[in-house]
This record gives C-alpha cells, sequence and structure tokens, in this order.
C-alpha cells in the first residue's frame, strides 16, 4: 500500500462499534439494522481500496463518511423510506458529519445494548457484535454455542429495540445506577469467559469497556473500577497459565510472564475501587486476584487473606465453587486436614453431581497428606466428570506424580 | 528492466468479503501490507490504483454508430479492480512478485508486460 502506516490493532472492530453507535444516534434505533449493514459494507470498501489506494490519514474519517453514504443509499432504496420529502433527504445527507476525532457514543451504545427489555443472554449477544464488533461466528466461538442460536438472538435483539421504541439516549440519573449494574454484569459475563477459556482478547476487551465506563463522569464508579482491576490482574498473569497446551498449576506458573504494565494498570484500579462503601462481589473478586498478583512466587502468598476474602465472598455469593476454593486456601494457610473438614461440608451437594472440582479438590487435599491411593481414586473421579481435554490432561499430570495447589 | 501491468480481477460486488468479520478483514490488510512492502524491497512501483467497484461505461461503435452502455457487469467473470504498475526483469520475475499477493485469495491476477517501442 504506498505511502501506508499500520492500522492500530483492532482498529477495524473497535470503528465499527463507534461508527454503529454514532449513526445510531443520526438515524435512531429503529434503523439499527440498516446502520449495521452500512458499517460492515464500509468496511469491506476500505478493504477492497485501503490496498491498493493506501490507508487514508484518517481512516476513522473514511470510515464514518462512507458508512453514512452507504446508510442514506440504503435508507433510500428501502421503498417504504421513499415516501420521504426531498427536504428529508437534503436534511440528512447535508447535515455535516462531527469532526475526527468525532464524540464517541460507543458507551450509549453499549447502554443501549443492555436495556432492560432485552434479556441477559440477548444483551450480551448484542453488546458483542455492535459494541465489540466481533461476528456471530466468533462469537459462537468464544461462547461455545451454535452459530444459528447467536443469530436468533441478534434478531430478537434488534426486535425488542425496534418494538420497544428504545430512545437512543443515555439513560436518565434516577435509571443509571440500575442499568449500569446490568452493563457491569454483561462486562463481567465477558471476561469471565475470557478468564476461563484463557481467552486473552475477550478480556483485553473487557478490559477496554471497562475503562469506557471509567472514563465517564457519569458512569464512574467504584466497582467498574474493581471490575477493571479484576480484567487487568487477570490478564497480566493469563500468559503464564498455559505453556505448549497444558495448563499449569498456580505453583509451576512462571510469573516473569506476567505482563507488568497490565498489573501496573490493574493495581492502579484496585486502589481506586476502595473508594467507595459498597464492598462488592467484584470488589472481592478484584481484591482476591490482587493477593495473587502482588506475590512475587507461590510461596509468599498469603493463604490466610486469600481464605478470609473467600469467607467474606460466600456471605455474597453461596455458590459451591465459592466454597472450594476457600477449603482449598485454608489447606494452604492452615493444613490439608483443616481444607478436608470445610471439603466434608459440601459432600453431597447436588450443585456439585457434575462438577470435577470437589474431587479435585479432595485430591490435592490426599496429594498433600501423603495419601497417594486416596489420590488416585479422587483424581480418577474429577477426570470421569471433566469436560476438557485440557483439564483431563491436567488432573492426569497431578496424579503422576507433580505438585500443585 | 521492462514495466508490466498487475490487473487485480475479481467480483465488483465483492461477495468474497461479505461473511468476513472486522478483525479477520484487519488480518486481510496486514497482509497486504506484508506483502506491498515486501514487493517495495525488491523492485519499483511506478503507480497502482483502485478502479471503483460501482460506475463505469462500455463505449462501442457498430456501424458507424457509437452506443453507450452501463458497466462492464460480465456475469460470473472477473472484472479488473485495480491495478499495479510495477518494474521487472522479465516476466518470470513479475509473475515471481505477484505470486504471493493476497488478492490471489479472492480473485485473480492477470500480468501483461508494457510494450517497448
Amino acid at each position: 500500500m504506498p505511502g501506508a502506516d499500520q492500522l492500530v490493532e483492532h482498529l477495524f472492530r473497535h470503528q465499527a462499534g463507534r461508527i454503529t453507535a454514532t449513526l445510531t444516534r443520526q438515524f435512531g434505533s429503529s434503523h439499527f439494522d440498516l446502520v449495521e449493514d452500512a458499517v460492515q459494507e464500509a468496511l469491506i470498501s476500505a478493504l477492497r481500496v485501503w490496498p491498493i489506494a493506501g490507508i487514508p490519514t484518517s481512516p476513522e474519517g473514511w470510515l464514518l463518511a462512507t458508512a453514512r453514504n452507504r446508510a442514506i443509499d440504503r435508507f433510500r432504496r428501502d421503498a417504504k423510506q421513499s415516501q420521504q420529502t426531498d427536504q428529508f433527504w437534503l436534511a440528512l445527507a447535508t447535515t455535516p458529519l462531527p469532526e475526527v476525532p468525532f464524540p464517541d457514543d460507543t458507551l450509549t451504545l453499549l447502554f443501549l445494548c443492555c436495556h432492560p427489555a432485552l434479556t441477559e443472554e440477548v444483551s450480551l449477544a448484542i453488546m458483542l457484535k455492535s459494541v465489540c464488533g466481533f461476528s456471530v461466528e466468533e462469537i459462537a466461538w468464544s461462547f461455545v454455542a451454535a452459530p444459528q442460536t447467536i443469530a436468533q438472538r441478534l434478531v430478537r435483539a434488534k426486535r425488542l429495540i425496534r418494538e420497544s421504541n428504545i430512545h437512543f439516549a443515555m439513560p436518565s440519573d434516577a435509571e443509571l445506577p440500575a442499568r449500569r449494574a446490568t452493563v457491569l454484569k454483561a462486562i463481567y459475563l465477558l471476561f469471565n469467559e475470557g478468564h476461563s477459556r484463557l481467552r486473552f482478547d475477550l478480556c483485553e476487551e473487557a478490559i477496554r469497556l471497562a475503562e469506557m465506563l471509567i472514563a465517564d463522569p457519569r458512569t464512574n464508579c467504584p466497582e467498574a473500577d474493581a471490575l477493571a482491576a479484576l480484567c487487568l490482574l487477570s490478564a497480566a498473569r493469563m500468559p503464564a497459565r498455559e505453556f505448549a497446551g497444558e495448563l499449569l498449576s498456580l505453583e509451576e506458573q512462571d510469573r516473569t510472564l506476567w505482563n507488568p504494565e497490565l498489573l501496573h494498570r490493574g493495581f492502579l484500579h484496585f486502589i481506586q475501587c476502595a473508594r467507595g462503601d459498597e464492598e462488592t462481589i467484584i470488589h472481592l473478586e478484584a481484591a482476591l486476584a490482587a493477593e495473587h498478583a502482588k506475590a512475587p512466587n507461590f510461596a509468599q502468598t498469603d493463604w490466610i487473606a486469600i481464605a478470609a476474602l473467600y469467607e467474606r465472598l460466600r456471605q455474597k455469593n453461596d455458590s459451591p465453587i465459592v466454597a472450594i476454593n476457600r477449603a482449598i486456601a485454608i489447606g494452604h494457610a492452615l493444613n490439608a486436614l483443616a481444607a478436608q473438614r470445610e471439603l466434608l461440608k459440601l459432600d453431597g451437594d447436588p450443585r456439585l453431581r457434575h462438577s470435577q472440582l470437589l474431587d479435585a479438590a479432595w485430591a490435592w487435599t490426599w496429594r498433600e497428606l501423603g495419601n497417594s491411593e486416596s489420590a488416585r481414586i479422587s483424581t480418577q473421579q474429577a477426570i470421569a466428570k471433566s469436560a476438557s481435554e485440557m483439564e483431563r490432561q491436567y488432573l492426569r499430570k497431578l496424579m503422576n506424580g507433580h505438585r500443585n495447589s | 528492466m521492462q514495466q508490466f501491468l498487475l490487473l487485480l480481477k475479481d467480483d465488483r460486488a465483492g461477495a468474497w468479503a461479505a461473511g468476513l468479520s472486522p478483525e479477520q478483514m484487519q488480518a486481510i490488510m496486514m497482509r497486504y501490507g506484508t506483502w506491498s512492502k515486501a514487493l517495495k524491497e525488491k523492485t519499483t512501483i511506478v503507480n497502482s490504483n483502485k478502479l471503483t467497484d460501482e460506475g463505469g461505461k462500455l463505449i462501442r461503435s457498430t456501424s458507424g454508430s457509437v452506443t453507450v452502455t452501463d458497466g462492464p457487469y460480465a456475469e460470473g467473470k472477473e472484472i479488473i479492480g485495480g491495478y499495479y504498475l510495477i518494474e521487472a526483469e522479465n516476466y518470470d520475475q513479475a509473475v515471481e512478485f505477484a505470486s504471493d499477493c493476497p488478492h490471489l485469495d479472492f480473485g485473480s491476477i492477470e500480468v501483461r508486460a508494457i510494450h517497448k517501442l
């Protein structure tokens, strides 16, 4: 490409969201579909033109202008819209485009996608498509769902937005706290998927969205800082969690692979999130991430602090997974027998029937106590329940004699 | 040293790009960037241009009467979408330069020598 510079990373994906937002504001949320199609057309046009003609000085401005022209063309072609008067077209076509860099309406689009009229899974799908710029296939792959399922959720989202006549605007001051909570939950779900599936790109996206909330005074809140901290501190440590396609235990992980810049930003947000009065679940999860992230090595992990945090987390979230993690933390802080006393309280919990976590926890305690036969039995039970080959490989490795946490 | 036209052909509607995600598109952009950067190190790109995907006119004269139609819209055939004018020693070298162009994943490239007088 003659005279071209490199494109900023994820420019297409981020601009897709940003331009969708700006044009939805201009055309109205009832024309959401049309806007999305126009944005896609603009990206395709860029893909066809820029390689030969060169990348424009302002790629963002070029994409916005092209997308808007395509949107106007589509709007005209739609038979119903042709009822509009010449004055309408003139007004629409001659409204000046905002100066580059143009105001960022992405936050408003994010809130639109998380509107209460939409269910959680529908919101998540439309958020990933329209704000984050992922395709249906990419979303389906990220969330282990059929593309058909995602496509249906998107159709439902757009129908609900149209039928509920949802205005493209930030919620009122009165509505904001509740609406913001929904947005934070959606970002958390995105992060969770990224964290559990070792998908750095999804965590990165969650970070971007959390920081978008923090950057705007209307939506800035301690919980957003806590969420940003959680995402950053997890993403920072992700490179160490696997090696050559294998999961590594916390003890085995090479901490020199942690990303210092992400850690720094994560700790900064963690400090800032302490300013509020409320200690939310996200605050506690961020605190747990901070405990691990600040330990220079496994041996210096403050397991007592971690156990206490799990105790507080358990008061707000009685998930058996929290209880298991608490038991393991107690095991590290005190001894394996203490951990076993806690794990016994979970025996027979129907929520854990199909999960390998309890068996894996028991296996750890038996290994700590030097009882390799019981450890082997528990590990095999865990393997039988495990849903992932990577996980099974990890459990087998533990069974065959490597230390773990 | 000769000059060669690399005529990039594909379906004007760009149907091949329809299902791509923004991230996938950007990855393709990067491949073009890598290719053209490498090409500039090997030879001179005299000129390059993209032809518009819309519009176009075909002019013909039949028995003295000139007709103008919109086009080209040749069904199922590939239309020139852009070109590179490059320098190369000979056809073999020009073809070698064009052979790893990402465009080949989506269309074809016609290589033609510029006639030297």
